[in-house]
This record gives C-alpha cells, structure tokens and sequence, in this order.
C-alpha cells in the first residue's frame, strides 16, 4: 500500500467512516458525556489514546497468537480483557507520571471499557485483515474521527441548553437529532473520495 | 417485589431502550429491518438469561474484588457462543448483524443487570429479571425498526405495505441519519406521554 | 498473600471453563459454519451456470487463490460431463461506504454471463441499486464493460461493480484464454 492509499485510509476512517455517525460505535459516552466541551475534549483524548494503544496489542495477540494456535473463535473473550487491562494501566501509568492529564481524562478511563468503539474498531481490524501500519493508521483515524464530532457535537449543545425547545424534546431526544443532522453533514464527505 | 413486577418492569417502567437509554449502540445500527431487530433482540434476550442465571448461581463463589472480570468472563463465553452458533445456523442474519454479536459483551444493559441484579438476587428471580429485560429490548427495537423499515423501504419483513408504488419511500430512514431522528423522536414522543401523566395525577392530587 | 491466591484461583478456574466450553462449542459448530459458507457460494455459482456441478466447486484444486485486494479467488466451473464451462471470480470491490462482495461468471469464450452478490453493504436505496436487474443483466454476454452505463446516485458502487468486472476479464483474457487452464 503507497503512501496516497493510506492517506484515503485516513480520511476515509475519520469522515466517511465516521465511527460513531455511521457505524453507531460508542454511543453512550457519546450522548453521556458530550454535556459540555470541556469533558468532550476530555473523553476524545482518552478514546484516541486508549483505541490506538489496544488496537495495537489486540492485533498483535490476534495474528502472533490466536489464529497461529487456531484459536480465532476466542478473540472477543481475549480482547476484552486485554481492553479492561489497557485502561486499567493506562489509568495507573497516567495518575504516576502526569498527575496533571489524569485530572483531565481521569474520570473518563473507566468508563472506556464500556465504549463498544473499543472492542468494535480491534474486531473490524481483524475482519478487514489489515497489515501492522493500516491497521494503526485506521485505529488513529477512526479515534480522531470520533474525537472531533464529540467536540463538536458538545459545542452544539451547549448553545441547545439554553434554546427554548419543548420539554418533551429537552435531553437525549433532541441530542439524537441533532446527531442525526450531523450525520447528513458527514453523508456528503462520501462523495469526495 | 413479586415475579410479575419484576417481569414488567423491563418492558415498561425500567425498559433499557427507551427509560434508561442504554445499549444504543445496536439499537441505532441493526434497526434498518425488522427481521434484523427480531434478531438481535433474540440473541440479546439469550444472552442476558444465561449471563444472569450464571451469574446467580457462581454469585457466592466469585470473590467481591475479582466479580466485575469474572462477570465479563461469563458473558464473553456466552456471546462466543451466540455467536458461533448463529454463524452456522442463520448465516445470512449473522451477516446482516455483522460485528454487534460480539459487541454484546460491552453492551452496558447486560453488564448493569450482572452488577445490579444477578449478583444480589436467586437464580429464578434473575431469570425473570433478564427475560423481562430481554423481552423490553427486543419490544423497543422492533418497534424503532418497524418506524423505519415502513418508512425506509416501504415493507415490513420483507412485504409491501404500500400498494402499486403510492407512496415512494423515503430511504434516509434506513441509513445512519435516519436512525438517530427516528429515535430521537420516538423518545420524544414518549416523553410527551410520560409528562401528560404525570401531569393528570398531580391534578387528581 | 493467601487472597491473591484466591483470586487468582477463582479467575483462572472461570477462564478455563470457559476455554473448555469455547472449545466444544466450536467444534460442534465447525462443520456447519463452513457447510453454511460454501452454500451461500454455490447459489451464487448456480444462477450465474445453471448446469454446473456444484460438487466439483467443493474440491481444492478447483479454487485458485489470486494475490489480490480486490479480485481474490476464482473457480474453475465443471458440468456434470466434467467439462470446464467457465470461471467464477470473487471480488471484493470497494464500495461508497463499505466493501461490495460478489461473485462473476465468465465462460470459457470470455464473456460475463452473469453478476451474483455475496454481501452489499451500501446505503438502502441508493448504492444497493446495483442489485437490481436492470443493472447485472447489462453484463451478461459482453468482454468489455465500457459501455455498461453506471447508475446515476449511484456511481462508486455502480463503478466498483463495473471495475471489478472488468479486473476478472482482464485477468481470464491474459491467463486463461484458449480454454485450458495454462498456469
């Protein structure tokens, strides 16, 4: 694969293939913790770097271990504790060496195990049978993929707070719409590729 | 709290998808038809019964500083299973529903109910829980699916509704915009009922 | 000291039960699973060559691996008089959003005789439209698919269809023209 075909990864993962405005991945962190921007910087951070980091290791155990051993059918049991294992380093490494990030990201750790992007983005790497560097270059676009529209999506709704809309529609419903319109927005970068 | 309350709650009062908005991701992605939605919505209710009624039984065993990775343990086996299993008996939904079998495992309703059911609660109460819970799910996302795959495709499972072209459907419902809207909405409308309720018994109050 | 030993025992006793019951699981399911793809591939086989022999399409040295993104395998296609009565290539073309996978038949004088889809997963009512016949049958019976029109608001997925095509003829007119398989 040359350099221009990696490039088309990349955007394609972090636009096209939006993982969350087209592919659903990571939706409760993504309606839970988009409230304010502050946090939404927070949770993208913690996500590209926790993405990155286990969709590292998953297909590494995967390709070196399990399918040598013919043990494909055991990857979701494997990844997810490799997953809950990541974070729970990452959380502890963080709080040792820059007490200053882990105030900002700390409190998003745990709930990343949870965010189905993980385990979803180290299953399609090994479905879609990518090599070493497309499997990072798709890891790192699809996490920034998600870390912009969660940034943007909390400046939104930020401004909706203070909108007058009807009660009924107050909180998650007009989230989902609004995530719906910008997920009109994201169907048009289809076209440039 | 008696085995019928316990049942219903998952369909109404506590209903995952549409009380506690958890577990979306599935619930935006697989409801583009509703065979896909009556799908999922079995192997969901599958796993969540096994998951509990293991989990209930192992509940003294499984010291309290290790539960939360043993409890994912067991619902990883179970989800393997499912998974497994679908592949070689209903191959064609298991292409349809794709990566989110596997993604079960971090589907946080079935986590949430090891945590706060299964581990506290008997065998038969956690069965009922889980069926209930199941039930309430595949209920919701059959109802989402229904709303789009009408309106989408103009067909539910598989079948016409609008005779002789009438009505030329409108696609955006069955592709990732119209997810969002469609549950947006139907969350809206819900609620609307839910504060003209509570409304009506303030005022008998 | 003695808890971590505990713990460690309970985890380690939970993860080799579950490995234990994986294990039986997949074995049970093993036969089946390949049963189910292999059928999904032989429909396909049998609407683009409604007389070949479908057996024939289960044994090794009739598949032959391409070292190729796109353009796959191919089958060499047998009737029951075992006689080679074509070619069917599996492709995986890139979609608008996703990959579009389908098989194409190409008989032994070199053109389509048919398009069979395995997998599209393209936008409802747009992308998917190149299921339609109106569609497929524009390939059967041609070598080149220049003038094979696209679908208008359709026209990666129509073009993934089209390149991919073309990508199976040109290999079969450069590798196996003349009806023998010469590799």
């Amino acid at each position: 694969m040359n350099v221009g075909q990696l490039i088309a990864l990349a955007f394609s993962a972090i636009l096209i293939q939006n993982v969350m405005l087209t592919q659903f991945l990571g939706t409760c962190p993504f309606l839970g913790v988009s409230k304010k921007s502050q946090s939404a910087i927070g949770m993208g951070l913690a996500v590209i770097f926790v993405i990155t980091l286990s969709s590292i290791l998953t297909w590494t155990v995967y390709w070196l271990i399990l399918d040598p051993l013919n043990l494909q059918y055991m990857r979701t049991i494997v990844f997810i504790l490799i997953i809950s294992g990541v974070v729970q380093f990452v959380e502890m490494f963080i709080k040792k060496t820059a007490p200053v990030i882990y105030k900002m990201l700390g409190i998003y750790l745990p709930l990343i195990t949870t965010n189905c992007a993980v385990l979803g983005v180290a299953l399609i790497n090994i479905n879609k049978e990518f090599n070493f560097i497309e499997m990072v270059v798709y890891s790192v676009g699809i996490s920034v993929g998600y870390a912009l529209v969660i940034y943007v999506f909390s400046t939104i709704r930020e401004r909706i707070e203070r909108a007058p809309i009807p009660e009924s529609l107050k909180g998650t419903p007009i989230a989902l719409i609004i995530a719906g319109i910008m997920s009109i927005a994201f169907i048009g970068f289809a076209g440039i590729l | 709290m008696n085995n019928k309350d316990n049942f219903l709650k998952g369909i109404f009062t506590e209903n995952p998808v549409f009380m506690l908005v958890l577990g979306m991701c599935p619930v935006l992605a697989i409801t583009t038809s509703v065979s896909n939605a009556l799908g999922m919505g079995v192997a969901f209710t599958f796993v969540l019964i096994m998951s509990n009624v293991i989990i209930s039984l192992i509940r003294k065993f499984i010291p309290n500083d290790v539960r939360i990775p043993a409890y994912i343990v067991v619902i990883a086996t179970v989800v393997t299973i499912v998974d497994l299993f679908m592949q070689a008996y209903a191959y064609s939904l298991y292409e349809s529903l794709g990566i989110f079998i596997p993604l079960i495992v971090v589907n946080c309703i079935v986590l949430g109910r090891a945590e706060a059911f299964a581990s506290k609660n008997g065998v038969f109460a956690s069965f009922i829980d889980a069926l209930g819970m199941g039930v309430g799910y595949t209920l919701a996302i059959t109802l989402i699916s229904t709303v789009r795959e009408v309106l989408g495709s103009g067909t539910f499972l598989g079948i016409d509704v609008f005779p002789f072209d009438l009505v030329q459907p409108a696609s955006i419902f069955v592709i990732a915009p119209g997810a969002f809207i469609t549950l947006g909405i139907l969350l809206a409308i819900i609620n609307a009922i839910r504060f003209k309720r509570a409304k009506k018994a303030q005022a008998k109050e | 000291m003695k808890k971590y030993v505990h713990l460690t025992l309970v985890l380690f006793i939970i993860a080799f039960l579950s490995g234990f019951l994986l294990g039986v699981v997949n074995e049970l399911t093993k036969g089946p699973i390949a049963e189910a793809q292999a059928r999904k591939l032989a429909n396909g086989v049998q609407n683009i060559f409604k007389d070949a022999n479908l057996e024939a399409l289960k044994d090794e040295n009739n598949i032959v691996k391409l070292n190729d993104k796109t353009l796959l395998e191919y089958y060499i296609v047998y009737n029951n008089d075992e006689e080679i009565i074509g070619y069917v290539f599996s492709v995986d073309g890139p979609g608008a959003y996703k990959a579009i996978q389908f098989i194409v038949g190409i008989d032994v004088n070199g053109k389509v005789r048919g398009i069979s889809y395995l997998n599209v997963e393209e936008t409802p009512g747009l992308g998917t439209r190149v299921k339609n016949e109106d569609f497929t049958n524009n390939f059967i019976g041609v070598d080149d698919v220049s003038n094979v029109d696209i679908i208008s608001g359709a026209t990666k997925s129509s073009n993934a269809v089209k390149n991919g095509v073309q990508r199976a003829l040109d290999y079969f007119n450069k590798n196996l023209k003349g009806g023998t398989n010469n590799e």
